[in-house]
Protein backbone atom coordinates (compact mmCIF):
# COMPACT_ATOMS: atom_id res chain seq x y z
CA UNK A 1 0.00 0.00 0.00
CA UNK A 2 2.76 2.45 0.87
CA UNK A 3 4.69 1.49 -2.43
CA UNK A 4 1.62 2.27 -4.53
CA UNK A 5 1.08 5.73 -2.59
CA UNK A 6 4.77 6.35 -3.42
CA UNK A 7 4.48 5.22 -6.73
CA UNK A 8 1.66 7.88 -7.27
CA UNK A 9 2.77 10.58 -5.93
CA UNK A 10 6.44 10.69 -7.87
CA UNK A 11 4.20 10.10 -11.13
CA UNK A 12 1.92 13.26 -10.33
CA UNK A 13 5.08 15.46 -9.64
CA UNK A 14 6.63 14.13 -13.12
CA UNK A 15 3.43 15.47 -14.71
CA UNK A 16 3.66 18.61 -12.68
CA UNK A 17 7.60 19.18 -13.62
CA UNK A 18 6.49 18.54 -17.14
CA UNK A 19 3.77 20.85 -17.69
CA UNK A 20 5.99 23.40 -16.00
CA UNK A 21 8.91 22.93 -18.02
CA UNK A 22 7.31 22.44 -21.15
CA UNK A 23 4.80 25.67 -20.84
CA UNK A 24 8.13 27.55 -20.83
CA UNK A 25 7.96 26.65 -24.84
CA UNK A 26 4.45 26.41 -25.39
CA UNK A 27 4.20 30.08 -26.60
CA UNK A 28 3.63 30.33 -30.24
CA UNK A 29 6.09 32.66 -31.86
CA UNK A 30 7.64 33.17 -35.04
CA UNK A 31 10.84 34.76 -36.48
CA UNK A 32 11.15 35.64 -39.90
CA UNK A 33 14.62 35.04 -42.37
CA UNK A 34 16.30 38.03 -41.76
CA UNK A 35 16.51 40.70 -44.19
CA UNK A 36 20.23 40.99 -44.93
CA UNK A 37 21.53 44.89 -46.26
CA UNK A 38 25.26 44.68 -47.49
CA UNK A 39 26.66 48.29 -48.00
CA UNK A 40 29.42 50.04 -49.82
CA UNK A 41 30.02 53.49 -49.63
CA UNK A 42 29.86 55.70 -51.65
CA UNK A 43 32.93 58.66 -52.69
CA UNK A 44 34.35 61.71 -53.99
CA UNK A 45 37.86 61.90 -54.90
CA UNK A 46 39.80 64.37 -57.27
CA UNK A 47 43.61 64.78 -57.67
CA UNK A 48 45.25 68.35 -58.92
CA UNK A 49 47.91 67.60 -61.67
CA UNK A 50 51.48 70.10 -61.40
CA UNK A 51 51.15 70.58 -58.01
CA UNK A 52 54.95 71.30 -58.16
CA UNK A 53 54.90 74.22 -60.69
CA UNK A 54 58.05 75.71 -61.25
CA UNK A 55 58.82 79.70 -60.83
CA UNK A 56 57.64 81.64 -64.03
CA UNK A 57 60.40 84.92 -64.68
CA UNK A 58 57.75 87.56 -65.78
CA UNK A 59 58.64 88.96 -68.84
CA UNK A 60 56.40 91.41 -70.30
CA UNK A 61 54.60 89.74 -73.31
CA UNK A 62 55.58 86.15 -72.86
CA UNK A 63 53.62 83.42 -72.65
CA UNK A 64 53.79 80.49 -70.56
CA UNK A 65 52.47 77.02 -70.07
CA UNK A 66 50.68 76.15 -67.49
CA UNK A 67 49.06 72.55 -67.19
CA UNK A 68 47.20 72.15 -64.31
CA UNK A 69 44.55 69.57 -63.96
CA UNK A 70 41.68 68.34 -61.70
CA UNK A 71 41.73 64.75 -62.41
CA UNK A 72 37.83 63.53 -60.77
CA UNK A 73 38.88 59.59 -60.25
CA UNK A 74 37.22 56.65 -61.12
CA UNK A 75 34.06 55.57 -59.39
CA UNK A 76 33.51 58.96 -57.58
CA UNK A 77 29.94 59.98 -57.44
CA UNK A 78 27.99 62.62 -59.25
CA UNK A 79 29.80 65.50 -57.91
CA UNK A 80 30.12 69.80 -58.02
CA UNK A 81 34.41 70.35 -58.29
CA UNK A 82 35.57 74.07 -57.67
CA UNK A 83 38.49 75.68 -58.66
CA UNK A 84 39.29 78.35 -56.16
CA UNK A 85 42.75 81.04 -57.60
CA UNK A 86 44.39 82.16 -54.36
CA UNK A 87 46.72 85.58 -54.86
CA UNK A 88 49.68 86.40 -52.72
CA UNK A 89 52.15 89.09 -52.74
CA UNK A 90 51.11 90.82 -55.58
CA UNK A 91 51.71 94.30 -55.71
CA UNK A 92 48.80 96.23 -57.69
CA UNK A 93 45.18 95.80 -57.01
CA UNK A 94 43.54 96.64 -60.82
CA UNK A 95 40.58 98.38 -60.08
CA UNK A 96 39.20 96.49 -63.10
CA UNK A 97 38.44 93.13 -61.50
CA UNK A 98 39.87 93.44 -57.81
CA UNK A 99 42.41 91.13 -58.50
CA UNK A 100 45.99 91.70 -58.15
CA UNK A 101 47.28 89.31 -60.07
CA UNK A 102 45.68 90.53 -63.00
CA UNK A 103 47.80 93.82 -63.65
CA UNK A 104 51.07 91.37 -64.41
CA UNK A 105 49.43 88.25 -65.89
CA UNK A 106 46.38 86.89 -67.78
CA UNK A 107 44.77 83.72 -68.37
CA UNK A 108 41.16 81.90 -69.06
CA UNK A 109 39.39 79.73 -67.37
CA UNK A 110 39.14 76.78 -69.64
CA UNK A 111 35.52 75.49 -71.70
CA UNK A 112 33.38 73.88 -69.04
CA UNK A 113 34.16 75.89 -66.02
CA UNK A 114 32.13 78.64 -64.98
CA UNK A 115 32.18 81.56 -62.43
CA UNK A 116 30.33 81.08 -59.27
CA UNK A 117 27.45 83.28 -58.35
CA UNK A 118 28.34 86.20 -55.73
CA UNK A 119 32.11 85.66 -56.28
CA UNK A 120 35.59 86.86 -57.96
CA UNK A 121 37.28 83.48 -58.59
CA UNK A 122 35.70 80.57 -57.57
CA UNK A 123 35.00 78.65 -60.80
CA UNK A 124 32.94 75.09 -60.72
CA UNK A 125 31.70 72.69 -62.90
CA UNK A 126 29.47 69.38 -62.48
CA UNK A 127 31.04 66.00 -62.72
CA UNK A 128 28.82 62.79 -63.83
CA UNK A 129 30.02 59.86 -62.20
CA UNK A 130 32.16 57.06 -64.02
CA UNK A 131 33.90 54.16 -64.06
CA UNK A 132 36.93 56.11 -65.32
CA UNK A 133 38.59 58.86 -63.85
CA UNK A 134 38.09 62.28 -65.89
CA UNK A 135 40.58 64.96 -66.12
CA UNK A 136 39.79 68.99 -66.17
CA UNK A 137 42.42 71.25 -67.46
CA UNK A 138 41.69 74.31 -65.38
CA UNK A 139 43.47 76.81 -67.71
CA UNK A 140 42.45 77.74 -71.04
CA UNK A 141 44.97 76.40 -73.91
CA UNK A 142 47.34 76.00 -70.40
CA UNK A 143 48.55 78.98 -71.55
CA UNK A 144 49.49 82.31 -68.83
CA UNK A 145 50.11 85.07 -70.61
CA UNK A 146 52.21 87.97 -69.18
CA UNK A 147 50.38 91.26 -69.66
CA UNK A 148 52.71 93.56 -72.06
CA UNK A 149 52.22 96.73 -70.94
CA UNK A 150 53.55 95.99 -67.26
CA UNK A 151 56.36 98.37 -66.54
CA UNK A 152 59.80 98.13 -65.02
CA UNK A 153 58.39 100.56 -62.12
CA UNK A 154 55.91 97.65 -61.52
CA UNK A 155 58.12 94.59 -61.24
CA UNK A 156 60.78 97.16 -58.89
CA UNK A 157 57.80 96.85 -56.64
CA UNK A 158 57.61 93.24 -56.24
CA UNK A 159 59.38 92.01 -52.89
CA UNK A 160 62.49 89.22 -54.06
CA UNK A 161 61.62 88.15 -50.36
CA UNK A 162 58.08 87.23 -50.87
CA UNK A 163 57.43 86.52 -55.09
CA UNK A 164 53.70 86.58 -56.19
CA UNK A 165 51.94 83.35 -56.25
CA UNK A 166 48.88 81.95 -57.54
CA UNK A 167 47.62 79.25 -55.69
CA UNK A 168 45.21 76.92 -57.77
CA UNK A 169 43.07 74.89 -55.11
CA UNK A 170 40.12 72.48 -56.44
CA UNK A 171 37.28 71.19 -53.93
CA UNK A 172 34.65 68.28 -54.70
CA UNK A 173 31.52 67.95 -53.56
CA UNK A 174 28.63 65.54 -54.08
CA UNK A 175 25.65 66.56 -56.20
CA UNK A 176 23.56 64.51 -53.67
CA UNK A 177 22.18 66.45 -51.43
CA UNK A 178 22.72 69.57 -53.12
CA UNK A 179 21.06 70.56 -56.19
CA UNK A 180 22.82 74.02 -56.48
CA UNK A 181 26.67 74.50 -56.72
CA UNK A 182 26.16 77.74 -54.66
CA UNK A 183 24.92 74.92 -51.79
CA UNK A 184 27.86 73.40 -52.35
CA UNK A 185 29.85 75.54 -51.81
CA UNK A 186 28.26 76.74 -48.68
CA UNK A 187 28.72 73.72 -47.26
CA UNK A 188 32.31 73.00 -48.53
CA UNK A 189 32.75 76.44 -46.68
CA UNK A 190 31.25 75.27 -43.71
CA UNK A 191 33.94 72.43 -43.45
CA UNK A 192 36.67 74.38 -43.65
CA UNK A 193 37.51 74.04 -46.93
CA UNK A 194 38.62 77.55 -47.49
CA UNK B 1 -63.03 -17.25 2.25
CA UNK B 2 -64.07 -19.46 -0.31
CA UNK B 3 -61.48 -21.63 -2.38
CA UNK B 4 -63.17 -19.65 -5.91
CA UNK B 5 -62.80 -16.50 -4.21
CA UNK B 6 -58.94 -17.34 -3.11
CA UNK B 7 -58.60 -18.10 -7.21
CA UNK B 8 -59.65 -15.11 -8.51
CA UNK B 9 -58.64 -12.90 -6.22
CA UNK B 10 -54.85 -14.36 -7.00
CA UNK B 11 -55.67 -14.26 -10.83
CA UNK B 12 -56.42 -10.36 -10.45
CA UNK B 13 -53.21 -9.45 -8.75
CA UNK B 14 -51.12 -11.84 -11.91
CA UNK B 15 -52.91 -9.24 -14.39
CA UNK B 16 -51.88 -6.23 -12.13
CA UNK B 17 -48.36 -7.38 -11.61
CA UNK B 18 -48.45 -9.03 -15.36
CA UNK B 19 -49.61 -4.80 -16.80
CA UNK B 20 -46.96 -3.19 -13.94
CA UNK B 21 -44.12 -4.93 -15.24
CA UNK B 22 -44.93 -4.18 -19.22
CA UNK B 23 -45.41 -0.62 -18.04
CA UNK B 24 -42.51 -0.32 -16.72
CA UNK B 25 -40.64 -2.24 -19.46
CA UNK B 26 -42.02 0.42 -21.43
CA UNK B 27 -40.36 3.22 -19.92
CA UNK B 28 -37.00 1.81 -19.66
CA UNK B 29 -36.79 2.43 -23.36
CA UNK B 30 -37.40 6.46 -22.57
CA UNK B 31 -33.73 7.29 -22.58
CA UNK B 32 -31.53 10.36 -24.01
CA UNK B 33 -27.39 10.82 -24.77
CA UNK B 34 -26.39 13.60 -25.91
CA UNK B 35 -21.90 13.79 -26.79
CA UNK B 36 -19.55 17.07 -27.40
CA UNK B 37 -16.59 15.99 -29.56
CA UNK B 38 -13.84 18.34 -29.20
CA UNK B 39 -11.48 17.78 -31.82
CA UNK B 40 -7.85 19.60 -31.16
CA UNK B 41 -5.66 21.33 -33.83
CA UNK B 42 -2.26 23.03 -32.96
CA UNK B 43 -2.39 27.19 -33.59
CA UNK B 44 0.70 28.35 -35.08
CA UNK B 45 2.10 31.62 -35.62
CA UNK B 46 3.62 32.20 -39.15
CA UNK B 47 5.40 35.46 -40.62
CA UNK B 48 7.88 36.41 -43.63
CA UNK B 49 9.86 39.76 -44.01
CA UNK B 50 10.74 41.45 -47.43
CA UNK B 51 11.22 44.22 -48.93
CA UNK B 52 11.66 46.05 -52.60
CA UNK B 53 14.71 45.00 -54.74
CA UNK B 54 16.31 48.11 -55.15
CA UNK B 55 19.81 49.51 -56.73
CA UNK B 56 22.49 50.65 -55.26
CA UNK B 57 20.96 54.57 -54.46
CA UNK B 58 18.02 52.74 -53.08
CA UNK B 59 15.96 53.09 -55.75
CA UNK B 60 13.47 50.55 -56.42
CA UNK B 61 13.84 48.16 -59.34
CA UNK B 62 10.37 47.23 -60.24
CA UNK B 63 7.62 47.44 -57.16
CA UNK B 64 6.64 43.62 -57.52
CA UNK B 65 9.65 42.55 -56.97
CA UNK B 66 10.23 41.20 -53.13
CA UNK B 67 13.51 40.00 -51.52
CA UNK B 68 15.12 39.56 -49.04
CA UNK B 69 18.53 41.30 -49.28
CA UNK B 70 19.83 44.68 -51.04
CA UNK B 71 23.17 45.88 -51.30
CA UNK B 72 23.05 50.26 -51.08
CA UNK B 73 25.73 52.06 -52.03
CA UNK B 74 25.89 54.80 -48.58
CA UNK B 75 26.11 58.36 -49.16
CA UNK B 76 26.02 60.80 -46.76
CA UNK B 77 21.97 62.96 -46.45
CA UNK B 78 20.93 60.39 -49.32
CA UNK B 79 18.03 58.62 -49.36
CA UNK B 80 16.86 55.39 -49.92
CA UNK B 81 13.84 53.30 -50.56
CA UNK B 82 13.52 50.34 -48.74
CA UNK B 83 9.71 49.05 -48.09
CA UNK B 84 10.46 46.58 -45.66
CA UNK B 85 6.98 45.05 -44.63
CA UNK B 86 6.49 41.98 -42.08
CA UNK B 87 3.23 39.76 -43.76
CA UNK B 88 0.86 37.45 -41.10
CA UNK B 89 0.17 34.34 -42.50
CA UNK B 90 -2.83 34.11 -43.48
CA UNK B 91 -3.62 30.74 -41.17
CA UNK B 92 -1.51 32.14 -37.98
CA UNK B 93 -3.09 33.05 -34.84
CA UNK B 94 -2.95 37.13 -33.77
CA UNK B 95 0.03 38.19 -32.39
CA UNK B 96 2.20 41.15 -31.60
CA UNK B 97 5.12 41.58 -34.43
CA UNK B 98 8.92 42.88 -33.59
CA UNK B 99 11.66 44.06 -35.39
CA UNK B 100 15.27 44.09 -34.39
CA UNK B 101 17.07 46.74 -36.04
CA UNK B 102 20.87 46.96 -36.38
CA UNK B 103 22.35 49.00 -33.98
CA UNK B 104 24.74 50.53 -36.14
CA UNK B 105 22.50 50.76 -39.22
CA UNK B 106 20.29 52.89 -36.09
CA UNK B 107 23.42 54.85 -35.64
CA UNK B 108 23.87 56.27 -39.35
CA UNK B 109 20.51 57.11 -40.34
CA UNK B 110 17.40 58.26 -39.35
CA UNK B 111 15.50 54.72 -39.02
CA UNK B 112 14.19 55.51 -35.28
CA UNK B 113 12.31 58.12 -36.15
CA UNK B 114 10.75 56.74 -39.50
CA UNK B 115 10.33 53.71 -37.25
CA UNK B 116 8.70 55.83 -35.03
CA UNK B 117 6.62 58.08 -37.66
CA UNK B 118 5.20 54.54 -38.30
CA UNK B 119 3.96 53.21 -34.92
CA UNK B 120 6.78 51.03 -34.17
CA UNK B 121 8.20 51.80 -30.59
CA UNK B 122 11.32 51.04 -28.46
CA UNK B 123 10.37 47.78 -26.20
CA UNK B 124 13.29 49.67 -24.00
CA UNK B 125 14.55 52.97 -23.74
CA UNK B 126 18.00 52.72 -26.44
CA UNK B 127 16.56 49.59 -27.29
CA UNK B 128 16.64 48.58 -30.83
CA UNK B 129 13.60 45.86 -30.91
CA UNK B 130 10.64 47.95 -31.72
CA UNK B 131 7.23 46.39 -31.35
CA UNK B 132 4.34 47.35 -33.30
CA UNK B 133 1.46 49.07 -31.50
CA UNK B 134 -0.20 51.34 -34.08
CA UNK B 135 -2.57 53.33 -31.83
CA UNK B 136 -1.89 51.27 -28.85
CA UNK B 137 1.15 51.71 -26.24
CA UNK B 138 0.44 48.16 -25.07
CA UNK B 139 1.07 46.94 -28.97
CA UNK B 140 -1.13 46.35 -31.49
CA UNK B 141 -2.94 42.51 -31.74
CA UNK B 142 -2.38 41.87 -35.92
CA UNK B 143 -4.52 39.94 -37.43
CA UNK B 144 -3.73 37.63 -39.66
CA UNK B 145 -3.15 38.22 -43.44
CA UNK B 146 -1.88 41.95 -42.51
CA UNK B 147 0.99 43.31 -43.71
CA UNK B 148 2.63 45.93 -41.71
CA UNK B 149 5.20 48.56 -43.05
CA UNK B 150 8.33 48.84 -41.09
CA UNK B 151 10.54 51.08 -42.98
CA UNK B 152 9.31 53.06 -45.67
CA UNK B 153 12.49 54.63 -46.42
CA UNK B 154 15.75 55.62 -44.91
CA UNK B 155 18.41 58.75 -45.52
CA UNK B 156 22.24 58.43 -43.78
CA UNK B 157 23.05 60.92 -41.89
CA UNK B 158 25.11 63.70 -43.01
CA UNK B 159 28.00 63.58 -40.75
CA UNK B 160 28.28 59.78 -41.83
CA UNK B 161 31.85 59.32 -42.62
CA UNK B 162 32.18 56.91 -45.76
CA UNK B 163 35.79 56.93 -45.52
CA UNK B 164 36.64 55.88 -41.99
CA UNK B 165 33.26 54.61 -41.12
CA UNK B 166 33.47 50.80 -41.35
CA UNK B 167 30.26 49.48 -42.22
CA UNK B 168 29.42 46.91 -44.65
CA UNK B 169 26.54 45.03 -43.55
CA UNK B 170 23.39 44.87 -41.24
CA UNK B 171 20.66 42.44 -40.38
CA UNK B 172 17.06 43.14 -39.85
CA UNK B 173 15.44 40.52 -37.91
CA UNK B 174 11.33 39.83 -37.56
CA UNK B 175 9.81 38.14 -34.35
CA UNK B 176 6.28 37.09 -33.75
CA UNK B 177 4.85 35.79 -30.35
CA UNK B 178 0.66 35.12 -30.00
CA UNK B 179 -1.16 37.52 -28.59
CA UNK B 180 -3.64 35.46 -26.33
CA UNK B 181 -2.37 35.02 -23.01
CA UNK B 182 -0.35 38.67 -22.96
CA UNK B 183 -1.61 41.69 -21.89
CA UNK B 184 1.55 43.60 -23.48
CA UNK B 185 3.31 43.41 -26.66
CA UNK B 186 6.30 43.67 -23.94
CA UNK B 187 5.17 41.30 -21.89
CA UNK B 188 5.61 38.91 -24.53
CA UNK B 189 8.52 39.70 -25.62
CA UNK B 190 9.99 39.80 -22.17
CA UNK B 191 8.64 36.09 -21.78
CA UNK B 192 9.98 34.75 -25.18
CA UNK B 193 12.08 36.19 -27.71
CA UNK B 194 13.55 38.64 -25.15
CA UNK B 195 14.67 35.84 -22.97
CA UNK B 196 17.18 34.57 -25.29
CA UNK B 197 20.56 35.76 -26.63
CA UNK B 198 19.66 36.27 -30.37
CA UNK B 199 16.35 38.05 -28.92
CA UNK B 200 18.31 40.77 -26.53
CA UNK B 201 18.36 44.43 -27.54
Amino acid sequence: MMKKTLVSIIAVTVTCLCCVVGSTFAWLVARANPISNTFTVGNVDIMLSDQTAPHKIMVPGATYTENQTVTVLAGSEDCWIFVHAHEENWTFVDTHDGNHSSNFISFDYAEGWTLLEDTIDVYYRKVTSSADSQAFPIIKNNTITVNPNTTKAQYDTINTDKLPTITFTAYAVQCIGFDTPALAWEEAKKLGFM
Amino acid sequence: MSKKLVKILALALSAVLLVGATIAGTVAYLTSQVQVSNTFTSGNVAITMNEAKADLYGTPADPEVRVESNEYKLIPGHQYTKNTKITVDPKSETCYLFVKIDAKFASVTDVDARLVALKWKPIAAGSTVYYYCADNNNGAVVEAGSSITVIEHFKVNTDFDPTSDNFTSANFVAYAVQSDGFGTAVDAWNNTFGKTAQGQS
